[in-house]
């Protein structure tokens, strides 16, 4: 498990053993407490791309909320740009200044009465203070960016593909210039060469701005494929870090990593 | 970057899709489209009434009673000698303002306190939770019977009296709605834009719930007409001889057996219209099921 790390300063995230167990039931049944996230600890530093991979239901996207501060956890700490994220109020909407998110689903991820623009403008009115008319043309810009054409930007997200609706998710997100983006299977609603696409578009993004991203995926051929360190988690704990060069089938040295891996069908020799 | 081609089809609207698009048509179909041309001519009728060239619709002539139709008297006239049509098209407006009286109060109070409960749960959904379910306990019947003795408002009064009674349901709707839309990812991904919580209720719920505010105020409107000719049938509304759908049944209602038509007409203008505004609303909710 030795993973080198970048510069203390460079430290965008760091989450310092956050547990968090959903309680179910109502006043008068208890159910049966889940422990989501038992005990993770992560760094994810500027222009790092991290992944975390795991099957479903092992608290990958609990681990995305706590780090976008939509889940609160029940201990440890989180610290975004060196500020405690629950130190003060208001704070868990501070961080989303540096934090932003792209979610699973395409289809019930973009205001259905907006317009792409209006979506993607939004951001840059709220949160950055520019007019209406600055704004819609940084919007058009980064639509451009994000591959949409002038075309697509009047539209609402109804007149949109699924691969189409992600980049205009991934645009909105970046309108907000954030210094990380969490992806939690943010590709994994699509088909696989649209999958490739967006994580292209991705990659290129990432070099352009030096961007930080938090993949999350069950898939782990696509973490492989495009992250520098890669998380396993199962039942709620990061079983298991390597950095992407280094695992293979071989190396990995905890069994259920061997078996995510030997799920995946080889596709290419280096992997 | 260059524009990517891509493979992948738009898809049509699936069932995981949200119904809030603006934009979005329903398809009415000829019973649709014949309802809501017979409401909005109503309506027409109801805002011009006072500048056609009608007969004073309280004017009676007791030396020309149940008049057949004539050039004088379209539909001819009542058991008092009034004009028959300007009666009905001043009962119209009558009907239909007090209708939409109710509707006003009723989607005032219910509306926004429906989608606040609904957004942010907590003690104001308890609390409000509990005083709907008080306000609808309260037979309907007794407490405009109360009002009216009590404060004699007239008809506007109980009307406004209605429209309390049917808040709750307007309220009730309107929470569940925005329990379901407040759990769409995109409300997330508006509060990280930067939107406040009164932006994220205005641009991302309500449009979301509009659909199911159209399909309530269709059905309540009805009931409100009907709810109106109830009881200015039984006094306690609109007070003769002012024309309402509702005192010109109760008026003529001893006439059914030597003059029908006199009953009849106001009778199957209102039937048409709830029938109408039903279909509106049994249209506007079987769309929004299907998306
Ligand atoms: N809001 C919630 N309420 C109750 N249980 C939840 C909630 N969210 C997640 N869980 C439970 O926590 C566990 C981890 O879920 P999740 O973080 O969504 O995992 P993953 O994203 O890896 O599928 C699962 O057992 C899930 O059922
Ligand atoms: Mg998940």
């Amino acid at each position: 498990m030795s993973v080198e790390r970048k510069a203390e300063s460079d430290v965008l995230v760091e989450v310092e053993s956050v547990t968090k167990t959903y309680r179910t039931g109502n006043g008068l049944r208890r159910g049966t407490p889940t422990v989501a996230v038992d005990g993770v600890s992560l760094r994810i530093a500027q222009g790092e791309w991290v992944g975390v991979v795991g099957e479903s239901g092992s608290g990958k996207s609990t681990l995305a909320g706590i780090v976008c501060g939509v889940v609160r956890p029940d201990s440890g700490s989180v610290r975004v740009a060196g500020q405690e994220m629950y130190a003060r109020r208001g704070m868990d909407r501070i961080i989303w200044k540096t934090v932003q998110m792209v979610f699973q689903d395409p289809y019930t991820s973009l205001n259905p009465a907006m317009t792409i623009t209006e979506i993607v403008a939004e951001p840059l009115r709220l949160w950055h203070g520019v007019d209406r008319r600055e704004a819609d043309r940084q919007a058009m810009a980064l639509l451009d960016q994000v591959g949409l054409s002038s075309a697509v930007a009047g539209r609402r997200p109804g007149g949109l593909s699924g691969g189409q609706r992600q980049r205009a998710s991934i645009a909105r997100a970046l309108a907000v210039s954030p210094s990380l983006i969490v992806l939690d299977e943010s590709v994994s609603a699509l088909d696989v060469s649209v999958q490739a696409q967006i994580l292209q578009l991705l990659l290129d993004l990432k070099r352009e701005r030096d961007l930080a991203y938090l993949l999350i995926s069950h898939d782990i051929s696509v973490i492989r494929l495009v992250c520098d360190r890669i998380l396993v988690m199962n039942k709620g704990e990061v079983v298991d870090e390597h950095s992407a060069a280094s695992l293979t089938e071989e190396t990995a040295d905890h069994p259920y990593t061997r078996r995510l891996l030997s799920a995946v069908p080889r596709m290419t020799a280096s992997g | 970057m260059t524009e990517v081609l891509e493979t992948e089809p738009v898809r049509a609207a699936g069932p995981a899709e949200p119904t809030a698009g603006a934009g979005r048509r329903v398809r009415l179909g000829w019973p649709g489209t014949l309802a809501l041309g017979f409401v909005l001519i109503c309506l027409l009728i109801a805002l011009l009434v006072p500048f056609l060239p009608l007969a004073e619709p309280n004017e009676q002539d007791l030396g020309d009673t149940l008049a057949r139709y004539s050039a004088d008297h379209l539909l001819g006239t009542d058991q008092l000698g009034r004009d028959l049509l300007a009666r009905l098209l001043w009962a119209i407006r009558t009907s239909l303002f007090a209708g939409l009286t109710a509707i006003v109060v009723a989607t005032l109070i219910g509306l926004p306190t429906g989608m606040l409960a609904g957004y942010r749960r907590g003690w104001f959904d308890t609390v409000s939770a509990r005083i709907a379910d008080v306000v609808l306990t309260v037979p309907a019947l007794v407490l405009l019977l109360t009002v009216h003795t009590a404060l004699r408002t007239g008809i506007t009064g109980q009307m406004v009296t209605l429209g309390v009674i049917f808040a709750p349901r307007i309220y009730r709707v309107m929470r569940a709605e925005t329990i379901r839309v407040a759990t769409m990812p995109y409300l997330l991904a508006g509060r990280m834009s930067g939107c406040s919580h009164v932006r994220i209720l205005w641009r991302y719920l309500l449009p979301g719930i509009r659909a199911q505010v159209r399909v309530q105020v269709s059905y309540l409107l009805g009931l409100s007409l009907l709810i109106e000719a109830g009881i200015s049938f039984l006094g306690v509304g609109v007070e003769s001889p002012d024309a309402s759908l509702g005192t010109m049944l109760s008026g003529a209602a001893a006439m059914l057996a030597s003059d029908a038509r006199v009953v009849l007409i106001p009778a199957a203008v209102l039937s048409l219209l709830i029938l109408s505004l039903n279909v509106i609303g049994d249209i506007e909710s079987e769309g929004e099921r299907r998306g």
